[in-house]
């Protein structure tokens, strides 16, 4: 499902962001993206969703080399890729519901499948009695939630988060978090960015780390969480 | 993605950036407004000048004894000039009638006149665009040329003056109106920028949904069009209203007038053709996400 091959990135005149990555992600995997703040996180998931452009090595997504898209073939990547950042990015002046629905109204849904399907989605969040409210009504684990379904409601490939929590409370945190373990053992390939060593202590899966730009260490063996929760311990 | 959903979605951020919007169609407006009062000016004064220009005559005197055909022969040779608008015959009485009421009370000098002294003649008016000292001077030269004129008189000073008036005010008035249409542009153009500016977090969201460019670039230039015709409307409305106010309050002479209605237009036009440019050069900085 996602591929990386000897990726490099490089910001113009600093050290590189990236040096030297490669792993393979399978359809329907859970992997954590993990490392201090600075390691590349960030700019790895921007890679992948082609909002940077790959300084060396090849990227593939679902199939798709990432490197030879031609700009115009940019959206039709991200409409296979549900991304949730960690400050929410939502559009302040528009409804949960126009927020969420944007994302079937550009692939020219006819407008009642839109609305039934933002509904059931807002619903999986448990947010469709907010419908009409506004973003900054809302707390911060209910944007993130809005968010969420806005990057569920096209039912993507992959979903990519970063940092998805760090902006909320851990109690908030676990209830979100259980949101991508459901959208995951629904078949879409999850990989969520975070330096919270507590969350992946508690919910173990494959985790890939970064430091400065190299990936440090990759347990792709342990697909099985009750595996990794024996060897993280 | 439809035409329908773009035009929802422009009227849907009109209204939530109405406080946004209604500041740039304010400066958009007063900059319109600015231009708009330079070209009622310019407009109006080109008139006063056309008005002066009218009275421009070129006299050809011609030979006594004449029958009705050559003078006939003479004013249609006249009429084939293009520059020449009109062409009046003045009799050798109806001279010697004008002198005399030039005259008034003292007629009386004119009795011992035995025979009338006074030549026939044609009064001769310049089409428009021919009013110049040059032109004048070359129209007069051929009119000289015809047999039957005995001599051509045009008030030669009077006409380099007005020459050089009407030269200063075509030069001064480009200038002008090129700075005001310049700063207009510029004001125009750097607040749309900024209205586009401030909604980069918008436009980069919606490109990382997987909206293509057309799709987010589409409701802006519905608005930026919007924007642009109700602003230079706006300022045409307002203008008009200073227009009938300060022709009630000053008496404006009957040939002063509002802007005509083509170029009311294209002002709008212009306008809403400014959105949509403005709209879409600033946004192709901001599309790069």
């Amino acid at each position: 499902m996602i591929e990386l091959y000897h990726v490099s990135k490089a910001y113009e005149r600093d050290s590189p962001a990236l040096s030297d990555i490669s792993f393979k992600v399978d359809k329907g995997e859970f992997v954590y993206l993990t490392g201090p703040s600075g390691a590349g996180k960030t700019t790895l998931l921007k890679l992948l969703f082609a909002a940077e452009p790959v300084s060396e090595g090849q990227i593939l997504v679902n199939g798709r080399n990432v490197n030879t898209l031609r700009p115009k073939s940019i959206p039709q990547l991200r409409r296979q890729i549900g991304v949730v950042f960690q400050d929410f990015k939502l559009i302040h002046h528009w409804t949960v519901y126009q927020n969420v629905a944007f994302v079937l109204e550009i692939l020219g849904t006819p407008r009642k499948e839109i609305k039934r399907k933002t509904w059931l989605t807002l619903k999986r969040v448990q947010l469709q009695h907010k419908m009409d409210s506004y973003p900054l009504k809302l707390s911060g684990g209910e944007q993130q939630r809005v968010a969420i379904a806005r990057a569920l409601v096209n039912d993507p490939v992959i979903l990519l988060a970063d940092e998805p929590t760090g902006n909320l409370d851990p109690d908030i945190t676990l209830e979100i978090i259980r949101f991508f373990f459901d959208i995951n053992s629904r078949g879409t390939t999850v990989m969520l960015a975070t330096h919270d060593k507590q969350l992946i202590r508690q919910f173990p899966r494959r985790v890939i780390a970064l430091e400065r730009g190299r990936l440090v260490s990759d347990n792709a063996e342990i697909s099985n969480p009750e595996l990794a929760r024996e060897v993280l311990r | 993605m439809n035409l329908s959903f773009s035009l929802r979605l422009a009227g849907q951020n009109l209204k939530s950036n109405l406080a946004l919007h209604a500041v740039s169609v304010a400066i958009i407006s007063l900059a319109f407004l600015i231009l708009g009062v330079f070209l009622l000016v310019a407009t109006n004064l080109g008139k006063v000048i056309e008005r002066w220009g009218e009275s421009i005559q070129i006299s050809a005197y011609l030979k006594d004894n004449l029958d009705p055909g050559q003078r006939e022969a003479i004013y249609r040779r006249l009429m084939t000039l293009p520059e020449i608008k009109q062409a009046d015959y003045i009799s050798k009485e109806q001279a010697l009638g004008r002198f005399k009421s030039m005259l008034r009370g003292e007629a009386d000098l004119l009795e011992g006149l035995g025979e009338n002294p006074l030549p026939a003649s044609f009064e001769i008016r310049l089409a428009p665009g021919f009013r110049s000292l040059e032109q004048v001077e070359a129209v007069a030269a051929k009119v000289a040329k015809l047999s039957q004129v005995r001599e051509v008189e045009y008030g030669r000073e009077w006409l380099k003056n007005f020459t050089s008036l009407l030269r200063l005010v075509k030069l001064a008035g480009s200038v002008v109106g090129v700075l005001i249409f310049a700063a207009a542009l510029f004001i125009i153009s750097n607040t749309i920028k900024l209205t586009v500016y401030s909604r980069r977090d918008e436009i980069g969201i919606m490109k990382l949904v997987g909206a293509s460019d057309f799709t987010i670039r589409l409701p802006f230039l519905i608005e930026g069009v919007t924007a642009g015709a109700v602003a230079s409307g706006l300022a045409l409305l307002l203008l008009w209203l200073l227009f009938i106010l300060l022709a009630r309050q000053l008496g404006l002479p009957d040939f002063v007038s509002f802007l005509p209605g083509p170029l009311c237009a294209g002002l709008i036009l212009a306008g809403a053709g400014l959105g949509v440019f403005g709209s879409s050069v600033s946004f192709s900085e901001f599309l790069r996400v």
